[in-house]
């Protein structure tokens, strides 16, 4: 490994690839700061231009530009509350009333500090254990995977503004919209009321950037664009003390959860930051402050998506199996090189996996080394006057919801999402349960059901097998935990 | 509040319409979980905490109040403000334009239905114009030059140089569209 390690450095750092790596970071950190613009779709735009590059190059730049835009992501959550990448949604809790409280600084370096951590030892993980971990991979089935889609649905439900019911309704009605189009199982249609539209389902970028960045400029055109005082704290601080005393074991914990995920194939790394940062509140002794401006909440979902991002390749590099859409992608520009990921590809390429582990390596200390001047940039957008910001925004993410899949019929489904988004938080009605029931929906429902065939209807599979069993306990005791305690007390209290 | 209670009835009824719905879908197949098993059971789900929202809004209502009336004494004495509630108070948001949100909604359906007729340009170079207008420039000129520099940079940007698909429109505009993007 050591030599394969040394000979991926000498490739990486031959001048046109190295040159080829800091204009994919480039390209990265701002597609992947704009609102509408996420890394699958960047990965899919440049997809044609390298073509014509050799095969480790061409992976240099996918590679880069699919890691910095789950960092970068997190730069238009934090100052604007509109994630620039899915990865970055569960960034937008915390981060953004931070910068509402004059703490955008503070807010970004968090997040530069955590994505970087989270990144740097992902790869770190990717590189030593990749025959191991994938391996590990192999063993989940799929009762296991749905007791983690499960776990994550149970816990982010319970932490809806203190309202139990509401986010049960949300997570519901997230996971309702997973299922409209054909049935993947069966074929057959399923709410779609014959319009055409409806049969492939409706797609999850449309849906994430009308909750949360339609809605947010809806709600902004409402009120006064002239700001009455500056933020108290403009400028970017990493390396701040108090504050990584406070977060350490957050970006730790998490940066463990987000590469284990991330392995995990179909998961990703939005799930992984949701989960996450889920975790971190559940672990926490003071939940209230989550939702306000806590520094765990922006470094948990942080350390979590890019450690995920970093061991979603591992089944891609080690199975052939994509871990997210755009390693899937990825997957597709390997094919279209004539290269076949997979146990073979550490054999016949290991040059150019090494290479890919060497430029990951870089790019995620990029974060943390290069990444100021970048925020510099987008914090100066935020002097800009929202009569010029808003309408941008929206046009950002037009197009963003129209590069999809070149669809009008995807633009009013966002609009939809748009108002329901401003109308449910103008009630108090969270979102976030929304979101994570479409995004983990497919999940959770083609894996209770393959499970439900595998035994033959029988629903105790989930318990006899140890792993899944673990997660279904641990998600109904989060679940009921709260009722529990408030029985508690007033039964102690009547006693 | 009856804007909670209105909301769990909302949901309630929209759990009721789509159990109809997915009661007409093969609910079990072989003793699995068929196309409609799964919306049922989350329906199910729905429809139970619609409920439990609908019984409990009575109760939250009260929770509430004493909340706002516990605010209302903590703001008293603002000896016990943090910087940053001092700082929440100084940036209070404040509602200039109330109904400025459903202008900006029609505009954007008038938008979508000509986006496949007029094409990009003429479509999204109109939906700016109203946006920027309603979001308070008055300028006329300001509106225009603004208008006008944000299409050229995103027909530049994303039509020409990173190649994203933008709408084309029909007819003659589509076959203009093809010389600038």
């Amino acid at each position: 490994m050591f030599e394969s390690l040394l000979g991926g450095i000498e490739t990486v750092f031959q001048p046109i690839n190295i040159l080829i790596l800091f204009l994919a970071v480039f390209i990265g950190f701002l597609g992947g700061a704009l609102p509408g613009i996420s890394g699958t779709m960047l990965v899919i735009l440049l997809l044609p231009i390298t073509y014509s590059f050799d095969a480790t190059t061409a992976f240099l730049m996918l590679t880069g530009i699919y890691a910095s835009t789950v960092f970068s992501g997190m730069i238009s959550a934090i100052l604007f509350r509109t994630p620039g990448a899915p990865e970055a949604v569960a960034t937008v809790f915390d981060g953004y009333p931070m910068t509402q409280k004059g703490e955008g600084g503070r807010a970004l370096g968090i997040a530069i500090l955590s994505s970087g951590v989270g990144g740097i030892t992902g790869t770190i993980i990717l590189i030593a254990l990749t025959p191991l971990l994938a391996s590990v991979a192999l063993a989940f089935s799929s009762p296991e995977f749905f007791g983690l889609a499960l776990l994550g649905l149970t816990v982010v439900a319970s932490l809806s503004s203190g309202q139990l019911s509401k986010g049960l309704i949300g997570v519901g009605f997230g996971l309702l919209i997973a299922t409209v189009g054909i049935d993947p199982l069966s074929g057959t249609q399923r709410f779609t009321f014959d319009i055409q539209n409806f049969s492939s389902g409706i797609e999850l970028i449309p849906v994430l950037i009308g909750l949360f960045a339609v809605s947010e400029v809806l709600k902004k055109s409402r009120e006064s664009t002239l700001q009455k005082q500056k933020p108290t704290q403009s400028k970017v601080k990493i390396f701040e003390k108090n504050v990584i005393k406070k977060i350490y074991k957050t970006m730790a914990r998490s940066t463990a959860i987000g590469t284990f995920i991330g392995i995990l194939p179909g998961v990703g790394a939005t799930t992984a930051s949701m989960l996450s940062y889920s975790e971190t509140v559940r672990w926490s002794k003071d939940k209230k402050k989550f939702g306000k401006g806590a520094p765990e909440g922006i470094a948990a979902p942080e350390s979590a998506n890019n450690a995920a991002a970093m061991g979603a390749l591992v089944p891609l590099l080690a199975l052939g199996i994509p871990g997210s859409a755009t390693t899937a992608v990825i997957l597709g520009a390997f094919i279209m090189h004539g290269l076949q990921p997979g146990p073979s590809l550490l054999n016949t390429q290991s040059d150019l996996v090494y290479a890919i582990f060497i430029g990951l390596l870089i790019v995620n200390a990029s974060i943390i080394l290069v990444s100021k001047p970048f925020i510099k940039l987008f914090m100066k957008i935020m002097h800009v006057p929202y009569f010029i910001l808003g309408p941008v925004i929206l046009m950002f993410c037009v197009i963003g919801t129209f590069a999809v899949r070149n669809s009008v019929f995807d633009i009013w489904v966002m609009l939809f999402f748009g108002f329901l988004g401003f109308f449910l938080e103008r009630f108090k009605f969270p979102i976030a349960p929304i979101v994570l029931g479409v995004v983990l929906g497919p999940i959770a429902e083609s894996e209770l059901r393959r499970s439900l065939q595998i035994s033959g209807g029988d629903w105790f599979i989930f318990l006899e097998r140890p792993i899944s069993a673990v997660l279904i306990v641990i998600s109904i005791l989060v679940l009921t935990a709260p009722i529990l305690k408030k029985r508690w007390k007033v039964l102690v209290s009547k006693l | 509040m009856l804007s909670e209670k209105i909301i769990a009835g909302s949901w309630l009824l929209f759990s009721l319409i789509f159990a109809v719905i997915a009661l007409q879908l093969p609910l079990l197949e072989n003793n699995s979980l068929s196309t409609g098993g799964w919306p049922l059971i989350v329906i199910g789900l729905m429809a139970v905490a619609s409920a439990v929202l609908l019984a409990n809004s009575r109760k939250y209502d009260s929770h509430q109040k004493q909340k706002e009336e516990k605010e209302v004494a903590v703001a008293v004495d603002a000896s016990k403000l943090t910087q940053s509630e001092t700082e929440e108070e100084v940036l209070e948001i404040e509602i200039d334009r109330p109904h400025n949100h459903w202008f900006i909604m029609a505009g954007f359906i008038v938008y979508i239905t000509l986006l496949p007729f007029a094409g990009f340009i003429v479509s999204s170079f109109l939906f700016i114009t109203v946006l920027v207008y309603l979001m308070g420039l008055r300028k006329k000129m300001g509106i225009l030059v603004t208008s006008l520099v944000a299409i050229t940079v995103f027909v530049i940007l994303f039509g020409n140089v990173l190649g994203v698909p933008l709408p084309r429109g029909a007819a003659i505009v589509r076959d203009l569209s093809f010389m600038l993007y």
